[in-house]
């Protein structure tokens, strides 16, 4: 049997969370939330920016996007080269 | 050809948990971008294909507590946590649980949290078995809730 879950701490401003909303930040103590990479914090993953710092949050697709059209160009390049060599 | 070692993966979890709560079982899993995706970068070029399939791809290292169903996203050797979701295990939302000869799949319908990944048994050591477990637990607390 499932034991009832306890009112746990707000995992963004550490006050006691009590479900579904924390009653000091507002937020909803059990939404997703990323680690900020500037002061590794937990922000509700729906912000821009980190609650704490202010820091504008980066989508790992902003370089990997780029990086993946590179390799698919450069194999273009390649099978050019080796065709027309 | 496991990604993690256990002590990696009950450390990032056991830095999640509260105070009295107990990590029982964990596994982990992968959710790679969509097969037509997949086919079309493979067709396009075999190698660039294979390389983008595993940049797209995300890693979740998931574990089952006495309270809560957590989900890392995870990335690198040291399983650094990017994002957290959790689930309260007495209102899990309803789940489709799958296992097949290489691969266990988890699917949590959450209109604001869903979630899919596949864990394949050698992910991890005893990842199949965590993940069944996993996969099991969720019905039994759906019918609970």
């Amino acid at each position: 049997m499932t034991p009832a879950a306890p009112a746990f701490p707000c995992p963004f401003c550490g006050a006691p969370a009590i479900s579904p909303r924390c009653q000091q930040c507002q937020r909803d103590p059990q939404a997703p939330r990323r680690i900020c990479g500037h002061c590794a914090k937990q922000t509700p993953s729906s912000e821009k920016a980190c609650m704490h710092c202010q820091t504008a949050a980066g989508s790992d697709l902003s370089w990997k996007i780029p990086l993946i059209v590179v390799l698919f160009l450069l194999a273009l390049a390649v099978s050019i080269a080796v065709h027309s060599a | 050809m496991a990604r993690y070692k256990d002590p990696i993966v009950t450390e990032v979890l056991g830095k999640q948990l509260h105070p009295g709560e107990q990590l029982q079982h964990w596994a982990y899993g992968v959710r790679q971008p969509s097969m037509g995706l997949i086919i079309l970068l493979v067709l396009l070029a075999v190698l660039p294909g294979l390389i983008a399939v595993a940049l797209l791809t995300k890693e979740y290292v998931v574990g089952l507590t006495s309270h809560r169903l957590l989900i890392l996203r995870v990335k690198g050797g040291k399983a650094a946590v990017q994002e957290i979701t959790e689930y309260n295990r007495a209102q899990l939302p309803p789940s489709k649980t799958s296992t097949g000869g290489l691969f266990t799949h988890i699917t949590i319908n959450d209109p604001q949290r869903p979630f899919y990944a596949k864990f394949h048994r050698m992910g991890m050591a005893n990842n199949r078995q965590h993940a069944m477990a996993i996969a099991a637990a969720l019905p039994q607390a759906q019918q609970a809730a």
